[in-house]
């Protein structure tokens, strides 16, 4: 039985009704709207990779300054057509209309990353000063994203101010691309984490594009977290004071998360912090480092792993907050 | 046969309908408050990062409790020749335990696919699946070991996907069966390459045909998910079974075939021709019947038939195919989204009202930073202090 009809049974549509919705239902178009922009973006991608590649190769050819010279008219016309179509800034969310607006302004920022890149390499523009080869692309992509409220450019903004910084901030390379063995690297991370994350709220108070928040602590909470949890895993006299930073950070992402139910911030600061305390309960453990020890570490991990799931299960009701 | 509650289930589909509805002002407040005042849908369903926790620590718990109970027993019942019955024995005690658990959570408090569920089955499987490899363990070596295997698991996973109505025991159903069939295909000797990427296919076509029919069933709403699943297997199947690079290297991988220089394989342009046409096929008649599933199966196929093309004429220039590429899909994309601002043939640009966008722009955001991000500069401010031990040591053993 259809549910049209379940519900015109029980008395809550009529049948007039119930045969609208059926006819609608049959009749609804079908919306391919994120097989294109996914087309679009990959099409963006596979473009941009490859023109990446061609300039490295043509690099010492004749053909250099054709391409170098296609490349920056192109990103001209895409920032040419998003200042055109650029609506005035607020403090508040943008969206456009023009489903295409943000590819555009996407296409046109990556392309002039590749213009800085090549200036750079062919004709050391900005001299010996590398930092403001990075810094320069960065600062820049940052304001885009305010002025044309590009969630993906604030993105490529935050990771390349962090490379400016030193650290690799993209997701999938953070524990792959850092040395954090290193104590300055550590330092370097906490600080570009906090900053990010501290802009984020303040940004946050003064109701400055409030939905930038996740695209901020996304990267903050990660870089703070692995950093911390770094340095708590090398040796030192320090551990307790990194434990008492990961703990502050659980207990401010918690909060975080339950604000802007945004619930990844949860999951993250649980497993983090889960991860620091049991290192730590370990370390004691192997101090201790009698027969019972092991079966004492087993015994803390059933308890820890069903204290947790009970967490996920009543948060709400720990937390004290209601539906 | 379902082991969730049947009323839960429908109201839950039903619910999700009649907020379609609504959010197409197809209904009015008052009948939607009447609807989720009928069919209420009180139980626990938590957001997917919570539920992704909940899977996380249960699998947790459960493997803490496997090494805890090993620690306690393995000394008491093992002496030196019956490990093997001591496995089979653990595996068949904690597969029990698992779906026990899994019964009566769902029993007592009206579970439904949030995290823990999941994870109890997929340990009960495991554990059944460790049982059964134990027990056959010394015909395993070769593949009538295997055939066995896949044979006495089978209709575990068969009851699994019904009984829990779950996906990823569909998707190993599957994989399960394709197997069986083609080791059976391959007991029946040299005939066996000619029939093969046939047999494939006709399975497949079979599959899909059943699982379309099954699927205007009213009867089978509970079974929706299941079923897509086993449409895109055999559409995807039925695809690879006929590709050209599929058919080329298993035939020089499982039946030995000597290709030299200039040599094709029998019946080669056919195959070309399949690897092109097929994904296009797929992608009209997904446009025609708005059958979004096989519109995504499509899309990847085209992909997957475009790569095994390149493979074998490539220019040796990848750097300009990618370009070229990357602008003939901007402007594939550019003009089908210029053409569907209003609707034709029943397609739309438009986006679907009711689905989640908050995801959606946020893991667009993170893909664009994934893939598009600057290398790190090279930080001269290390004075490297020494001893870290980073990953492996301190973070490795622990769950």
């Amino acid at each position: 039985m259809r549910f049209s009809d379940q519900l015109v049974n029980d008395g809550i549509l009529d049948q007039d009704q119930a045969q609208r919705i059926q006819d609608a239902d049959r009749l609804k178009p079908m919306s391919v709207h994120w097989e294109l922009k996914t087309i679009l973006y990959l099409g963006i991608l596979l473009f941009i990779s490859g023109i990446g590649i061609l300039v490295y190769m043509n690099i010492d050819t004749i053909g250099h300054t054709a391409i170098i010279a296609a490349i920056s008219l192109a990103s001209a016309a895409c920032f040419y057509y998003g200042f055109k179509h650029r609506k005035p800034y607020t403090h508040s969310e943008v969206t456009y209309d023009s489903p295409l607006f943000d590819y555009v302004v996407l296409l046109g920022c990556l392309l002039f990353g590749v213009l800085i890149g090549y200036l750079q390499f062919q004709y050391t523009v900005f001299g010996m000063h590398y930092g403001i080869a990075t810094l320069f692309p960065a600062i820049l992509y940052l304001s885009m994203a305010y002025m044309f409220d590009h969630k993906g450019i604030l993105s490529l903004g935050i990771t390349g101010f962090a490379a400016w910084a030193g650290i690799s901030a993209t997701p999938m390379h953070l524990l792959e691309n850092n040395d954090f063995s290193s104590l300055g690297v550590i330092w370097t991370a906490i600080g570009v984490g906090a900053l990010l994350a501290g802009f984020s709220k303040y940004t946050e108070l003064k109701d400055v594009k409030r939905h930038f928040g996740f695209t901020y602590n996304n990267f903050a909470s990660n870089i703070l977290f692995v950093a911390l949890l770094a340095g708590l895993f090398s040796d030192g006299y320090m551990k307790f004071v990194y434990f008492i930073l990961i703990s502050g950070l659980v207990f401010y992402y918690i909060r975080y998360a339950i604000a802007e139910k945004s619930f990844l911030f949860l999951l993250l600061s649980i497993i983090y912090g889960y991860i620091a305390l049991t290192y730590v309960f370990f370390s004691l453990l192997i101090d201790i480092g009698n027969e019972i020890s092991f079966m004492l570490g087993l015994f803390y991990i059933i308890a820890s792993c069903a204290a947790i799931v009970l967490f996920f299960i009543y948060y709400k009701r720990i937390l004290g907050i209601k539906k | 046969m379902i082991a969730y509650n049947k009323t839960l289930l429908i109201n839950m589909a039903l619910l999700k309908k009649a907020k379609q509805w609504f959010s197409r002002d197809l209904i009015t407040t008052t009948q939607m408050a009447n609807v989720l005042e009928k069919y209420p849908t009180v139980y626990f369903k938590p957001n997917i990062f919570i539920k992704i926790g909940l899977f996380l620590f249960t699998l947790f718990l459960v493997g803490a409790a496997l090494g805890l109970f090993s620690l306690f027993s393995f000394s008491i019942l093992v002496n030196n020749n019956s490990i093997e019955g001591y496995s089979i024995f653990v595996s068949i005690l904690f597969g029990g335990a698992c779906i026990f658990f899994l019964e009566k959570f769902i029993q007592w408090r009206n579970w439904y696919s949030n995290g823990i569920d999941d994870a109890l089955l997929y340990s009960a499987l495991s554990f059944i699946f460790a049982a059964i490899a134990f027990s056959i363990s010394n015909q395993l070596n070769d593949e009538d070991g295997f055939l066995l295997l896949c044979f006495i698991f089978l209709p575990f996973l068969i009851a699994g996907s019904v009984r829990y109505i779950d996906r990823v025991v569909t998707l190993l159903m599957m994989a399960c069966i394709y197997c069986i069939y083609f080791l059976l295909i391959m007991k029946s000797g040299s005939i066996a390459k000619f029939i093969m990427p046939f047999a494939f296919m006709a399975l497949s076509a079979l599959f899909y045909f059943v699982i379309n029919k099954q699927m205007a069933l009213a009867s089978r709403i509970h079974f929706s998910g299941c079923l897509k699943v086993i449409k895109a297997i055999a559409l995807v199947v039925f695809y690879v079974s006929g590709n050209y690079f599929v058919i080329r290297e298993s035939s020089v991988e499982f039946f030995s075939l000597d290709l030299s220089e200039g040599q094709d394989i029998p019946l080669a342009l056919i195959f070309y021709a399949f690897t092109a046409f097929v994904p296009l096929l797929y992608l009209f008649f997904g446009l025609k019947s708005k059958d979004k599933l096989m519109v995504w199966v499509a899309l990847l196929l085209i992909a997957v038939s475009v790569l095994t093309f390149k493979y074998y004429f490539s220019l040796g220039h990848p750097e300009i195919t990618l370009t070229l590429a990357g602008i003939a899909m901007i402007v594939l994309a550019y003009v089908a989204i210029k053409y569907l601002v209003t609707d034709k043939h029943g397609i739309t640009f438009k986006d679907d009202p009711n689905e989640d966008n908050f995801l959606k722009t946020n893991a667009e955001a993170l893909v664009i930073a994934q893939s598009f991000s600057a290398p790190a500069q090279s930080s001269d401010a290390g004075v490297q202090m020494g001893g870290g031990e980073f990953g492996g040591g301190g973070s490795g053993n622990k769950f």
